[in-house]
């Protein structure tokens, strides 16, 4: 392989272009305030964006497959107050948290999965739909859900710093949390799963075409069922980071990634008519996000731009996927 | 005498008392291209889908499926696979946003019920496919990058990774140029040597003649005739046994009325496409542009309607000149257009016809303000359905669900609304079949003879020789012959075109 035709591949894919906007931010940015480029802060971003990242896989994995989740913000909420709920008056582990938020979440998402294989609708409107039946019972059965006070064990986690780089006199250290080891993690398991199992190919295939899929002898039934609860199972387990970091509970926060998750997923390359779209992607999509949010703090814009920027980045990847040139 | 892989006996199927086949017989041979030809709707692809196991035939106690000398009473389709047959459909049935691999692959994995993948084997498996049959493609490239006639081999080569006989194709040459046509048949006969049969479906006689040993004729659910060899019989009697028509070849059309030029094309030119075009259209003229794929004729027909800009030469309509850079320019001039691809260019498919044969004069129903009169716009699309012929059970039919020509029937009768004084028709028949063809053709002629100056572009030989009183001969963007159709024939016209 030449040197044209790799530069030929690699400006086919969305990730050259993420990584590109990645390092010019940086060195603009550094410039503008030190401070960004620091380990502490690369960390501090890193960890910030693991329940987005989680999210994201989730809906990457939906939309790969040509359908579209926008109830896993509300899944991720009633995962999390229900699940801080019980593990604050009968304790737990960590463990306890993830499997139960994992599961709750899980079968949230199997709710969306039967109505979307008893009715062929669009998967827009049902989870729109679902995403208001959960959120709104939530809010229904236990009108003020913020907890304030979450398990020992879950703030211990959230503290928990995986890999130390750099420790301080004061006892502070740097390095990877075991939050942004989870993401990782989930990301390293998910990029396997959809590159080498039967179950992965078949989302993509899906995606690529329905009729195909439905020929060749994909079960769609099955595929759909797969996507759309791990959808709803990342998005409990993404919501015990985020009570972990935070440490407190609180609904509406969670609810409202919705349309951050969406972005990053869309600005990591993932095509809204399905069939394409990489875990690695997904991961630059969401990074690229929060720098860019992060970095509109460091600058002192107010944070009620934050929605602006992220319409704007939506608009911006979406166009920018459909306009790409495909490799002669 | 090589053995039978399939034979059929007395084979019906009946749908909701709508006879689709009606005591079929049928049998292909081991290493033989059998070629099934029939119009849309005779029961071709009842027959295509009986054997993949999709559809179930008729109960009859006389019934008999054979395959490699097995009984069938009913097919499922893992049993037509199992049984070494494998279908392509029109479609392709590929998946455009994966590898040349791993689409190849696909069966294989699907049929083995794997849990995991393993890429390097999908690359062996594809990379032996296509060794197979000679063909060389880049297993790493996604399926979309290439072009459709690269696709079908992907789908070609797939078919023939789990051990297939049998090779089913529905009219697999559609959406082929000449060069790919040629290297298809070659891919064909390769799988023929290796005692590979082939099921072809097709419309497109000459290449039926190019590819088949016998040959089969379907019309309205019945088996016609089979003829053993090619040699015994010809196109033109293929034709009358598929339509039960007999058909006049030597039959011209006449343009009845004259007078002034209506359009004159002068020195036309457009760099890389077509150059120094020159002609005079009368009303009532039919002037055939006959071309090959990439003669320039398209470039030329999109020129005329304000869609791509010439470089030089003029256009004058009633003697003068005229700039048309825009449809709109052309529809000022009232000038209309059928597209190539009525599908993609012409076409609301999903639709009804109401909405598709009234969008061009939409504006025409608006009686209360911004508002539409629904009932003049429901009694408009009924005249043109009356008018044109088209079979349907209702003005409020998608157009999806409509055949071929009954779809360039409502393209048709859309353009038509607009009441233009030339008509331009770029390949108006391509992927009809021969019935709906004949009838398109005169209302073509009728059109004209009602004073409408008429452009037709084609590839069909048939079609412009029929059906146009002008001929000009396209080859590599320039006019090479130019004359009235009287004096030409069939062998002319192939012996220019080569």
């Amino acid at each position: 392989m030449n040197v044209s035709t790799l530069l030929r591949k690699a400006t086919s894919r969305q990730e050259f272009y993420l990584i590109s906007v990645i390092i010019t931010f940086s060195v603009i940015m550094g410039f503008i305030n030190p401070a960004f480029l620091s380990f502490e802060n690369f960390f501090d971003v890193l960890n910030n964006c693991a329940t987005l990242g989680v999210m994201a896989v989730g809906v990457l994995l939906v939309m790969i497959s040509g359908g579209m989740d926008v109830s896993f913000s509300a899944i991720a909420a009633v995962a999390m107050y229900v699940t801080v709920s019980v593990l604050n008056v009968h304790g737990g582990t960590v463990f306890y948290a993830f499997a139960m938020a994992g599961i709750i979440g899980g079968l949230l998402g199997l709710v969306n999965a039967t109505i979307l294989s008893y009715f062929q609708i669009s998967a827009l409107i049902i989870t729109l739909a679902t995403s208001n039946v959960f959120y709104g019972l939530l809010l229904q059965l236990v009108p003020r859900a913020h907890i304030t006070s979450i398990p020992k064990f879950l703030a211990d986690f959230g503290n928990w710093i995986v890999l130390p780089i750099i420790s301080f006199e004061d006892g502070k250290t740097i390095g990877l949390s075991a939050i942004a080891f989870a993401m990782i993690l989930v990301m390293l398991i998910m990029s396997i799963v959809l590159r080498y199992t039967s179950i992965g190919r078949n989302v993509y295939a899906l995606g690529g075409s329905r009729e195909a899929a439905e020929r060749a002898g994909i079960s769609i039934w099955k595929t759909q069922f797969f996507v759309y609860c791990l959808a709803g199972m990342l998005a409990g387990i993404a919501s015990i980071l985020n009570v972990s970091m935070i440490r407190y509970v609180n609904p509406f926060n969670v609810y409202n990634v919705l349309m951050d998750v969406i972005a990053a997923v869309v600005l990591g390359g993932a095509k809204l008519s399905g069939g394409s779209g990489t875990i690695f992607g997904t991961f630059l999509g969401v990074f690229t996000l929060y720098m860019i949010k992060n970095s509109l703090i460091l600058m002192g814009i107010p944070s009620t731009w934050d929605s602006v920027i992220v319409g704007l980045i939506i608009i911006v990847s979406v166009a920018f996927t459909a306009s790409r040139k495909k490799p002669a | 005498m090589a053995e039978n892989i399939l034979q059929v006996a007395s084979l019906s199927k009946t749908y909701s008392g709508v006879k689709a086949l009606v005591d079929f017989d049928f049998s292909i041979k081991q290493g033989e291209v059998h070629c099934l030809v029939g119009e849309n709707g005779s029961g071709k692809s009842t027959f295509m889908k009986i054997i993949a196991g999709v559809v179930r035939p008729d109960r009859d106690s006389r019934t008999q499926i054979l395959i490699n000398g097995k009984q069938f009473r009913r097919l499922t389709p893992k049993d037509s696979m199992n049984e070494g047959i494998q279908v392509i459909y029109q479609d392709l049935s590929l998946f455009p946003n994966l590898t040349v691999a791993e689409n190849i692959a696909m069966n294989q994995r699907i049929e083995e019920n794997r849990k995991t993948v393993s890429w390097k084997e999908m690359r062996r498996t594809a990379l032996d496919s296509m060794e197979q049959i000679s063909v060389k493609l880049d297993p790493e490239e996604l399926v979309e990058n290439y072009p459709i006639a690269k696709q079908q081999l992907v789908a070609i080569c797939r078919a023939i990774t789990s051990g297939v006989q049998l090779l089913i194709m529905d009219e697999p040459t559609a959406s082929l140029g000449k060069t790919d046509v040629e290297h298809f048949f070659k891919v064909i006969r390769k799988l023929k040597e290796r005692g590979i049969s082939a099921l072809f479906i097709g419309h497109k006689l000459h290449e039926v003649f190019a590819i088949a040993d016998r040959i089969t004729v379907i019309r309205d659910g019945k088996r016609i005739k089979t003829f053993d060899s090619v040699s015994e019989t010809n196109e033109h009697e293929i034709t009358e046994l598929m339509t039960g028509k007999k058909i006049d070849s030597s039959k011209r059309y006449e343009s009845k009325t004259n007078g002034k030029p209506l359009m004159e094309i002068r020195g036309l030119s457009k760099s890389g496409q077509y150059s120094d075009v020159n002609f005079t259209l009368y009303p009532g003229d039919i002037i055939g542009i006959i071309g090959l794929t990439g003669a320039g004729r398209t470039e030329l027909a999109l020129s005329v309607f304000g869609l791509n800009k010439p470089d030089t030469g003029e256009i004058l309509i009633d003697n003068k000149p005229v700039s048309i850079e825009s449809t709109r320019d052309a529809i000022k001039n009232e000038i209309a257009l059928v597209p190539e691809n009525r599908l993609v260019q012409g076409l609301f498919t999903e639709k009804t016809i109401m909405d598709n044969v009234l969008i061009t004069t939409i504006d025409e129903f608006r009686k209360y303000g911004p508002f539409l009169s629904k009932k003049e716009m429901v009694d408009s699309a009924n005249s043109w359905i009356d008018k044109l012929n088209i079979k349907t059970p209702s003005a409020k039919l998608p157009v999806k669900q409509l055949s071929g020509g009954n779809q360039q029937r409502v393209v048709l009768s859309k353009w038509l609304a607009t009441k233009p004084r030339i008509l331009i028709l770029d390949g108006p028949t391509v992927g009809i079949d021969v019935g709906a063809k004949a009838e398109i053709h005169r209302y073509i002629q009728e059109m004209a003879q009602d004073g409408i100056g008429i452009i037709m572009m084609s590839d069909e030989i048939h079609e412009v020789l029929h059906n146009a009183n002008k001929i000009l001969v396209m080859r590599e963007g320039r006019i090479i012959k130019s004359a009235d159709a009287t004096s030409l024939d069939e062998t002319d016209l192939m012996q220019l075109l080569q």
